[in-house]
């Protein structure tokens, strides 16, 4: 199945990275869409049909990560929907909340093989 | 200056350059010798609160940012100079980032504040800060230096 991706970043930076590393992984990427915080992330899962991973930052404006991953769970449209949090900071607390929301972690900075790996456990391989 | 930290600062710094801009430190980093007069340097400047408060600095010369960010980017041609600023902001806050949890534990929670551009100066911050590590990398010497005061150690430095 091919991946229609989100990558949600406060840093436009960040999101490029993080679409170059994806495109180094070897997944076959039908569409990537962008955000730049959680609110805006949600607008377009609400009016973009077939997203189906989300890559998103923790540390965001308006709306963080997190925040944004409960809203995702609370929506029936989305609350299944595959997702990778990407962020610089990683304490073990804050990773066990985020498996807690279904949301597989990475640290930055990471490699194709790494974010293959997050992907395959967000999305149950 | 606290030893352990400093040894932390070093190989954060090592290892986010090398995995992220492909950039290898330098075969003699037993000699380190002082730059010419008048390298320009970037210093960049990360805040951050929670387990532990204080400021994460980074400095590089203005001469290696342009491949610092095509290095991230994976641009061969010329990058805007914001988008090369917003390259280093991005490096200096995941050096930040991989440098507090060999510090204060992985159980400790942080929030990082936006990374910023402070200014341009010279390298040596040893006399202002708690821990500062340098490393010769091929393209240039690269400084970091760090402020930090733990909250649950009551203030320990």
């Amino acid at each position: 199945m091919s991946l229609n991706v989100l990558v949600v970043d406060d840093s436009p930076v960040m999101r490029k990275m993080v679409i170059r590393v994806l495109g180094m992984s070897g997944l076959p990427i039908a569409g990537v869409h962008e955000a730049c915080q959680g609110r805006e992330a949600l607008e377009l899962l609400a009016r973009e049909q077939g997203i189906n991973l989300g890559l998103f930052d923790v540390n965001m404006p308006v709306l963080n990560g997190e925040e944004l991953v409960v809203q995702i769970r609370a929506q029936p449209q989305t609350a299944a929907l595959p997702v990778v949090m990407v962020s610089t900071e990683g304490s073990a607390e804050r990773i066990e909340r985020l498996k807690r929301l279904g949301a597989a972690f990475i640290r930055k900075p990471f490699g194709p093989e790494a974010l293959l790996d997050a992907i395959i456990s967000a999305t149950g391989g | 200056m606290n030893e352990q930290w400093q040894k932390a600062l070093g190989e954060a710094v090592r290892e986010v350059f090398e995995s992220l801009c492909f950039m290898m430190p330098a075969p003699s980093q037993g000699s380190l010798s002082p730059e010419p007069a008048g390298v320009s340097r970037l210093v960049l400047a990360v805040d951050f609160r929670g387990a532990a408060r204080g400021s994460l600095q980074l400095t590089l010369p203005d001469s290696m940012i342009a491949s610092v960010a095509s290095s991230m980017l994976g641009e061969d041609g010329p990058l805007e100079l914001s988008v090369q600023y917003d390259a280093a902001c991005e490096l200096a806050n995941i050096v930040c980032g991989n440098v507090l949890p060999r510090i204060a534990g992985e159980r400790a929670v942080f929030d990082l504040a936006s990374p910023r551009v402070i200014a341009t100066r010279g390298a040596d911050f040893s006399d202002v800060c708690d821990a500062s590590a340098s490393v010769l990398l091929d393209e240039g010497l690269v400084c970091a230096s760090l402020e930090l005061k733990l909250e649950a150690a009551g203030g320990e430095r």
